[in-house]
């Protein structure tokens, strides 16, 4: 197991080198200053953790759990990276997309203050709740986004592909066993452990592959601006006829 | 509770994540905003007649007086074939609507929510409603669906007129009580 998150540990280093190295090899370091903040502080995070050493101190478990914490608010910086490159030249997808995580964020807003309500203790939660709150929300968040793409159809390039893809597996994963760690009410657990690395090893491998070359995102039709409101009203009235068709046709 | 649906909720992300890997490059080739070109669009839906035809209570008169068990199975066989085709064909046109649409909006600046889920409410009529027809015709066959469909709309319009019938001798008396009421006053 010990040999296995090595193997992890030593893999991971060498791929968020060569990420960061090819990133700044095409300049996509400043055409994605979230992500690659992301990046450095994962980097940083773990420069931390090693100067901590030995795990089992408790200066660890304080650096661990901190640097966990600003990892996990600079990825609310990935997701709005994803969400400023998809969606920028698509101004009423964004008007929208704005519309629907302001209801997601009223929603979770509204959920909290009904349990705080219930449950005034309900404050005190763990340090393993509060990261998979954050985690959840991300997920959340690339839900309401990649829904959208999906939705819609948008066009990606393959270095925001990637960075959607492999993030998004990596929030997944952890969203998950952090749920199931708090479920078991416990901090720690060696193949829980071992998993996330896999997931950050899988992540790391599909942004390297997806940030080899620069590949921006494909651009908008703007001379092709067509007039919604017609073309909403004619497909509400288009989709009545086809039902009222299907239904109809049966009379003798 | 909360770790089933933080499960769902992973899941549903990942297969998004799925189909944005796996999305056809074909569907970018479309030239956007032709929709409202689309001027033959009620030519494209599948012919009614074709399934009055299929449905034809002569041809049916004319199997079971043969008198063969197979001769009818394959008779019925071939009917719902021919109805499900129909119906598949009405399911395709939905989709490639509907795909047109959200091509031709994606790069509308004034793209509203509420339009977009007024839409989207319809689509879901029609495919619950397209739904349950061809789940009928899958399980009962055209014939016996075309019984029920006729059936349910003849209910439907008795309750309408039961329904009519009713607010036709509460409305007078209810005008009078007012009338009443008001000149009380």
């Amino acid at each position: 197991m010990e040999l296995l998150s090595h193997l992890f540990w030593g893999s991971g280093s060498l791929l968020i080198v060569g990420l960061l190295w090819r990133m700044g090899r095409l300049t996509l370091v400043s055409r994605y200053p979230y992500f690659s903040a992301y990046i450095w502080g994962v980097i940083c995070s773990g420069i931390v953790r090693f100067w901590l050493q030995p795990s089992t101190s408790r200066a660890y478990a304080l650096g661990y759990w901190i640097s966990e914490f600003g990892c996990a608010l600079l990825a609310y910086g990935v997701t709005w990276e994803i969400y400023r490159h998809t969606l920028a030249p698509y101004q009423g997808l964004r008007r929208v997309a704005r519309a629907v995580v302001g209801l997601l964020f009223a929603l979770i807003a509204a959920k909290a203050a009904a349990e705080l309500w219930t449950n005034p203790m309900g404050l005190r939660s763990t340090t393993v709740e509060l990261e998979r709150n954050v985690r959840v929300v991300q997920a959340l968040l690339l839900v309401a986004i990649v829904g959208m793409v999906v939705h819609y159809s948008v066009p990606m390039g393959r270095n925001v592909c990637s960075m959607l893809v492999g993030y998004g597996l990596y929030v997944a994963v952890r969203a998950v066993l952090l749920a199931l760690l708090s479920w078991q009410g416990v901090v720690f657990q060696p193949w829980v452990s071992m998993l996330l690395q896999s997931a950050w090893v899988l992540a790391l491998v599909i942004w390297c592959v997806g940030m080899w070359s620069a590949s921006p995102n494909p651009v908008a039709h703007p001379q092709v601006e067509c007039a919604y409101e017609s073309v909403s009203g004619y497909t509400v009235r288009a989709m009545g006829q086809l039902r009222e068709h299907l239904t109809h046709s049966w009379r003798a | 509770m909360t770790f089933t649906l933080i499960v769902v909720l992973c899941i549903a992300l990942l297969l998004l994540l799925r189909v944005v890997l796996h999305r056809s490059t074909r569907e970018e080739d479309g030239v956007p905003g032709d929709i409202l070109n689309r001027s033959d669009y009620a030519r494209r839906l599948p012919d009614r007649a074709l399934l009055h035809q299929c449905l034809s209570p002569e041809d049916l008169e004319f199997i079971a007086a043969r008198r063969s068990p197979g001769l009818t199975q394959l008779f019925l066989r071939e009917r719902r074939r021919l109805a499900l085709g129909w119906l598949r064909q009405i399911g395709r046109e939905a989709r490639g609507l509907y795909r047109q649409h959200l091509r031709s909006v994606r790069d509308a600046a004034d793209l509203r929510l509420s339009a977009e889920a007024k839409l989207l409410l319809a689509v879901v009529l029609f495919s619950i409603t397209y739904g349950a027809i061809l789940t009928a015709v899958e399980c009962y066959g055209p014939f016996r669906t075309r019984r029920f469909l006729l059936s349910l709309q003849g209910m439907a319009n008795i309750l309408i007129e039961l329904g009519n019938r009713i607010a036709g001798s509460i409305a007078p008396a209810g005008l009078a009580g007012l009338d009443a009421a008001a000149g009380g006053r």
